[in-house]
């Protein structure tokens, strides 16, 4: 009977058992069977940590960084008053420097998960002005600017209890195959990571929530982490969803609190 | 002889209550592809018939690709299929829309197939 009841509350309510750190840990001992030769803080490099060649070759783009225009404008931006006198700065502990480590965090109040670029729309529209779209350049510019000043601090991702379901619901969406492919997120970053898809090394999942917005040489730009959710579920075979929604958003906050401990190291270029 | 009876039917019952339980708390453990056992594929191997028309095909066909859209699982296959088979529809190419809506129903019900599976065998993969 205490077996059924067990399940039954299991099944209801997935969330009530959660162990993020847990997983964290087991996610992190995945990564050190499987690269035992590679520092688990070292996967911030992403795919460059798995390679010494193609790291080489990205260091030596690192001396002219691409982003660089893009921190550039962002800091003007982030400068730059709204129409009622007030700043970005004034929405953010520390005059928004080097926070960027404490994003995604669950709002309590709002029952939901906010990223940097949602607070940085909720500023503006606190402030009156209209919140810009998240697949726009300007957005990425300032969040590649409050990166850059978080450079080197380390993520320190909070699941309150109230924000458990929201992480369960991003775990979920990590492991679950979709897509014609029939692949998930866990298929090719945990399962083959390190193994070769065409020419492309597959990175590691621990690294990924370090070095966002990031400058693709494929997209030709700054984008962000939701950018990169909709291009990885397309290369599946599935319908990417919205950036900055419920889903991708709950999804980052899983992926960075799996990241938890590691060092910022955005904004980056990738191939 | 009856007390032997009602033992082993207990033992069988908490055996069952195990199984049960376990497979509720680490779901089914199918790592596999989408199951092609089930009767998504056997409905597909009927040909439509004459007097469904193309334009009720390519309605079925946005319908389930919603549901699948709901569901987070839509393949971008789906959505080319029914606009392929709208375009073929209106240039009067019946025979290029029905294969192209078939096309489309097929894989929105192996999308809603997959939202149905994964829906628990995403449990199995995650690190211990």
């Amino acid at each position: 009977m205490r077996l059924i009841v067990l399940a039954v509350i299991v099944a209801l309510c997935p969330s009530a058992f959660a162990d993020p750190e847990g997983d964290r840990l087991a996610f992190q001992k995945f990564y050190e069977s499987r690269f035992p030769q590679i520092e688990v803080s070292d996967h911030k490099d992403g795919a460059y940590a798995l390679d010494p060649a193609k790291r080489e070759q990205w260091q030596e783009m690192e001396e002219f960084p691409p982003y660089e225009i893009a921190v550039d404008e962002g800091q003007a931006l982030f400068e730059q008053p709204f129409s009622n006198g007030k700043q970005y700065a004034d929405c953010f502990d520390n005059q928004g420097v080097g926070i960027k480590q404490n994003f995604p965090f669950f709002d309590i109040a709002k029952g939901q998960v906010v990223t940097l670029e949602v607070a940085l729309n909720n500023c503006r529209e606190v402030n009156g002005e209209t919140p810009l779209p998240y697949d726009g350049e300007e957005i990425s510019y300032l969040a590649s600017y409050m990166a850059f000043t978080s450079r080197d601090n380390k993520f320190e991702i909070q699941v309150p209890e109230e924000g458990l379901a929201a992480y369960e619901a991003g775990k979920q969406f990590f492991y679950e195959r979709r897509g014609q492919l029939n692949f998930s997120c866990a298929s090719c970053h945990l399962q083959s990571a390190g193994n070769m898809l065409r020419a492309e090394i597959l990175s590691a999942s621990i690294g990924h929530a370090t070095h966002w917005p990031t400058y693709r040489f494929k997209w030709e730009q700054v984008g962000g982490l939701h950018k990169r959710f909709i291009e990885c579920n397309q290369q599946v075979g599935a319908v990417g969803l919205s950036q900055q929604g419920e889903t991708y958003r709950n999804l980052e906050y899983f992926l960075t609190y799996m990241n938890n401990g590691m060092e910022l190291n955005g904004p980056a270029s990738r191939k | 002889m009856a007390q032997r009876v009602e033992s082993k039917m207990k033992l069988r019952a908490s055996g069952i209550l195990v199984l049960f339980s376990v497979f509720l708390l680490t779901g089914c453990g199918d790592d596999q592809a989408v199951d092609s056992s089930v009767p998504v594929e056997a409905e597909m191997a009927q040909p439509s018939t004459d007097e469904t028309s193309t334009a009720a095909m390519i309605e079925k066909a946005r319908a389930l690709y919603e549901e699948a859209e709901l569901k987070e699982h839509a393949w971008l296959v789906t959505s080319r299929s029914i606009d392929a088979a709208t375009q073929a529809l209106a240039d009067n190419d019946d025979e290029a829309a029905r294969v192209a809506a078939k096309l489309a129903i097929f894989t929105a019900q192996a999308s809603l197939q997959q939202a149905e599976t994964e829906a628990m065998s995403w449990k199995s993969r995650v690190p211990k």
